[in-house]
């Protein structure tokens, strides 16, 4: 399959941007906000209580399970992007696309007068580059998937 | 036109260091030897005025002084007409500005009076200058003769902007509209440019295209019958 979920999370956990494709558990709006805010918390309380000192500036930022791989990017400005996936995407994949996420909220965004920071992402143009980026995990054998919304 | 001209004879003697015979600078300049001493007595800003390819500004600092405009402009209106025009406004201001520039930059000292080639001047020349490429199209509208269009696929201005839809038809390249409209005004071709949203001819619904609908006065068109 490969990339099942994408969430942006603001500093203060809520969820401003999410994208669910193929193979995805339903999930409601309300559900991902609370699945946001949840993770956040988990991500901060991860980040106070490491033993390593590398860690704490970090937090969380990976899970692998038996059935998913979960990566998160949290740059200095304090948004944080994840993506969940199958176990078929590699880590370093996973990684880079997240760097470019971050590359894209900085250009469609952050640039856009009329995204207010901190606000839900509200922006076609940021939807189509991260639909583009993500295009190739999306889908299997070939077929790109479209992202399924609530 | 005519400061383009006065800007660069009046700026030759500054070229020239002080205590030397200008036929000697001639030489000098010839021999392509002048920069070093002679340019060490112009401010930087003039020596990068002068210097035909200027250094390529980053996007990403144009974007954000840009967005930045159209926040503070939408701060102080009401409409998205008033918007509009605020941009615009700040768009003639660039525009007369500019035109004297890429003359001088580009070495045009002839002042383009018919009405084509200062259309073609401003969507080859200048369009190259601001954004290395011409525009996408000029066509004139039919059955108008004083109405003619600039089309830009995806202008380079609005590369990151999205428009919400509460602000409608909104065009950010009303700034762009007004440099063109800045830069005809100045040529002595008296008109207004407005920038419309068009869809594109591929079938994808974003984003659209832009057109700059020029609609020079009837005293233009006038004059260019007379000199026909």
């Amino acid at each position: 399959m490969g990339i099942y979920a994408l969430f942006v999370v603001n500093r203060s956990g809520g969820l401003i941007y999410h994208e669910k494709y193929v193979g995805a558990p339903t999930m409601s709006l309300n559900e991902a906000l609370r699945m946001a805010s949840t993770f956040h918390s988990v991500q901060q309380i991860a980040a106070d209580v490491a033993p390593v000192a590398a860690a704490h500036e970090s937090g969380m930022t990976a899970v692998e399970a038996a059935e998913f791989r979960l990566r998160a990017y949290q740059p200095r400005t304090g948004v944080q992007f994840v993506l969940l996936s199958t176990l078929e995407v590699n880590a370093e994949v996973l990684q880079s696309l997240l760097v470019r996420l971050h590359l894209l909220y900085a250009d469609y965004a952050l640039k856009n007068p009329f995204y207010e920071k901190d606000m839900p992402i509200r922006c076609k143009r940021f939807e189509m580059a991260v639909a583009r980026l993500l295009e190739g995990y999306t889908g299997r054998d070939g077929v790109v998937a479209r992202p399924v919304r609530a | 036109m005519d400061s383009t001209l006065s800007a660069t004879t009046e700026g030759t003697p500054l070229l020239l260091p002080p205590g030397r015979s200008s036929s000697a600078d001639a030489a000098m300049v010839d021999a392509g030897r002048s920069s070093a001493a002679g340019t060490a007595l112009l401010p930087p800003y003039k020596l990068a005025a002068l210097q035909r390819r200027p250094p390529d500004l980053h996007l990403s600092a144009f974007a954000l002084l840009f967005a930045e405009c159209i926040a503070y402009a939408q701060n102080r209106v009401l409409s998205v007409a008033e918007l509009e025009y605020k941009l615009q406004q700040l768009g003639v201001d660039v525009g007369r500005r500019l035109l004297a520039l890429v003359c001088l930059r580009e070495r045009q000292v002839r002042r383009e009076t018919r009405l084509l080639p200062v259309l073609r001047f401003i969507t080859s020349t200048v369009w190259r200058y601001l954004f290395r490429k011409v525009a996408d199209s000029l066509e004139r509208v039919k059955d108008k003769n004083n109405e003619y269009m600039i089309v830009e696929n995806d202008p380079l201005f609005t590369k990151y902007i999205s428009v919400p839809s509460d602000l409608g038809d909104l065009n950010c390249n009303a700034f762009l509209a007004g440099m063109v409209m800045g830069m005809l005004c100045s040529s002595g071709f008296a008109c207004v440019v407005q920038a419309h949203h068009v869809p594109r001819t591929d079938g994808a619904a974003y984003p659209p295209r832009t057109v700059l609908s020029i609609q020079f006065d009837p005293a233009v068109v006038q004059r260019e019958v007379q000199m026909s």
